[in-house]
């Protein structure tokens, strides 16, 4: 688990410098023990549009907000079965720059649709790394 | 882990056509209704008294029986107590589009079109309810835009019939159908102002399609663009998905546009409904106008999505899911012991898919995309080449277990209207108060 921060502080670093999604430290940056799996996704006009990764252990969302700050509950996705997800805000790029903006997939967990919840129950196993670019 | 992304939003349930009131064309200088009539002796002399004078001013086609006094009295209470969405100018707009006298307000004659609109043309699989209420489902499909003009989905149709399906096997891959699917999909959203959205096939294979708002893709199971052959239903049917899920796209957008609109910078934007910053960018750069009717449209879908009816459609969307599963199980059960308690089961089970799948089409983004996809999907006139077969479907996971056919939790029939955040919804005001 100690891993996983710099893991994906290395990851989120890679997401903002490579455009293309061709440079080498996006490539080395999946490589980390912390992740399992991976999928590189582009936008309609070619350019790295998001990276997610599977994590080789749960984390939880204390965990995460401790370093990239207070996750928001985004409502869930216009489909049956959408899952829940969560936004690090703190992680959107200042103006003119790019970053890696962190979203984070929470497993399905009793009682998520019911009420009196927060909906940030559950842990994370998969997290996207987007690449946001302020004018 | 089993992804939750795992049941094909495309399973329809069998759609009960209620019967609504008969409709019985009386000309009101003539013959004064039983139901105006009847209002008298209820003491609600304000209303009587107004909607006596639309009458002998206007001299409207009364839809006599298509709302009672009660129904009249209370659509109009739904409009004047949220007069910050139902403003002097939408209200004259509305009654524009309705043939009515523009100046006319908040009478009878208007809550009267309105339910005769909902009547006649509001019979697009979903059914819109006959309330004479122009609330966030009545209004999209009374001022159309975008992926739901007239046509649109007509010309969407077309391009996937002769460019997708009539073109199956010399598309050979699931990429390639795939990438001409969101093509044409683009080339509507595009045109109509919308950022095209980016694609890619769903973890589960056997999802039809799905919007991913926060990457801004629209994702299709693997499955169906598999297939050798498609029959002109499932030709129909993806098509149909395909026009639904980017009008989702443009919902999205149109809510991003609303927000900037009401002061909400872009990076506001991004952080608060969760899309990229590229798309919330753009809708900052064309912030819709406050007091428009296209922000109105876009604050009921919205309200639903981020706003007071978000545990409400959380609750629905977890339950149709679950409901969707138990059917299948109890079914998948039957099938291998057809014992009378798991048919009894299925029974059940069906019941319960029903009135979450109706719960869930009356979400107002849902109720506004079913019917939007319909003139896409009917434009199908043909399958592919070939002999199609049957396209599987997944089983998914239910987050909130319970026995297959025992509802988890009740969804009740709500109508979340269109209201800013902090203000109640169902503000109701005294009769006096009636204008």
């Amino acid at each position: 688990m100690t891993e996983l921060i710099p893991a994906l502080e290395r990851l989120r670093d890679a997401v903002a410098r490579s455009g293309d999604g061709s440079a080498p430290e996006l490539r080395l940056a999946l490589e980390a023990p912390a992740f399992e799996m991976s999928a590189v996704s582009f936008r309609p006009d070619g350019e790295l549009g998001h990276v997610a990764v599977e994590l080789a252990e749960p984390a939880d969302v204390a965990f995460l907000e401790a370093q990239f700050g207070p996750a928001t509950s985004l409502p869930r996705g216009p489909s049956i079965g959408a899952p829940r997800m969560l936004l690090f805000a703190s992680t959107l790029p200042p103006e003119r720059e790019a970053s890696g903006t962190v979203l984070a997939e929470l497993e399905a967990s009793a009682n998520e649709g019911g009420e009196g919840g927060d909906g940030r129950g559950g842990a994370i196993r998969r997290l996207i790394v987007r690449r946001d670019v302020a004018d | 882990m089993e992804p939750l992304l795992s049941v094909p939003i495309r399973d329809r349930p069998h759609v009960d056509r209620t019967a609504v009131s008969r409709t019985v064309r009386t000309r009101s200088a003539d013959v004064v209704p039983a139901w105006f009539e009847r209002m008298q002796p209820a003491g609600n002399r304000a209303i009587a008294a107004t909607f006596g004078a639309v009458i002998q001013r206007d001299d409207p086609t009364i839809e006599a029986e298509l709302l009672d006094a009660a129904q009249i009295a209370d659509a109009r209470r739904y409009y004047t107590s949220q007069p910050w969405l139902y403003t002097p100018a939408i209200i004259v707009q509305l009654r524009t589009a309705l043939d009515l006298d523009a100046e006319g307000g908040v009478d009878a004659a208007l809550v009267l079109a309105v339910a005769k609109f909902q009547k006649e043309k509001g019979t697009a699989d979903p059914d819109l309810l006959i309330d004479g209420k122009a609330g966030p489902r009545t209004l999209p499909r009374i001022f159309r835009r975008g992926l739901n003009i007239e046509g649109q989905g007509e010309a969407f149709g077309e391009a996937v019939q002769t460019g997708v399906i009539d073109a199956w096997a010399t598309l050979a891959t699931a990429e390639e159908r795939l990438r001409k699917l969101v093509e044409a999909a683009n080339e509507r959203l595009v045109a109509s102002g919308v950022p095209p959205v980016g694609r890619d096939f769903d973890p589960d294979a056997t999802v039809k399609g799905s919007f991913d708002f926060p990457t801004w893709r629209m994702l299709v199971g693997r499955t169906v663009l598999d297939a050798p052959a498609l029959s002109a239903e499932q030709a129909s049917d993806i098509t149909g998905t395909v026009y639904h899920e980017a009008r989702h796209a443009e919902q999205w957008f149109r809510m991003s546009q609303l927000r900037a609109g009401q002061g909400l910078s872009a990076a506001g934007i991004a952080a608060e409904i969760g899309i990229p910053l590229e798309q919330a960018q753009l809708a900052a750069a064309s912030p819709l106008t406050r007091g428009s009717m296209e922000a109105l449209i876009a604050q009921g879908w919205w309200d639903s999505f981020a706003g007071p009816g978000r545990a409400h459609r959380e609750k629905t969307l977890v339950e149709v899911l679950c409901a969707v599963i138990a059917l299948r199980k109890a079914k998948a059960a039957a099938e291998a012991d057809p014992s009378a308690e798991n048919l009894a089961t299925v029974e059940r089970a069906q019941a319960r898919k029903d009135v979450a799948y109706a719960a869930y089409q009356n979400l107002p983004e849902e109720n506004d995309a079913f019917a939007t996809e319909h003139a896409a999907a009917e434009s199908i006139t043909r399958g592919t080449d070939g002999t199609p077969g049957e396209i599987p479907k997944g089983i998914g996971e239910c987050p909130d277990e319970t026995e297959a056919g025992a509802p988890s939790k009740e969804i009740a029939p709500e109508r979340v209207e269109a209201t800013p955040t902090g203000v109640p919804s169902h503000e109701i005001l005294p009769d006096t108060d009636l204008p």
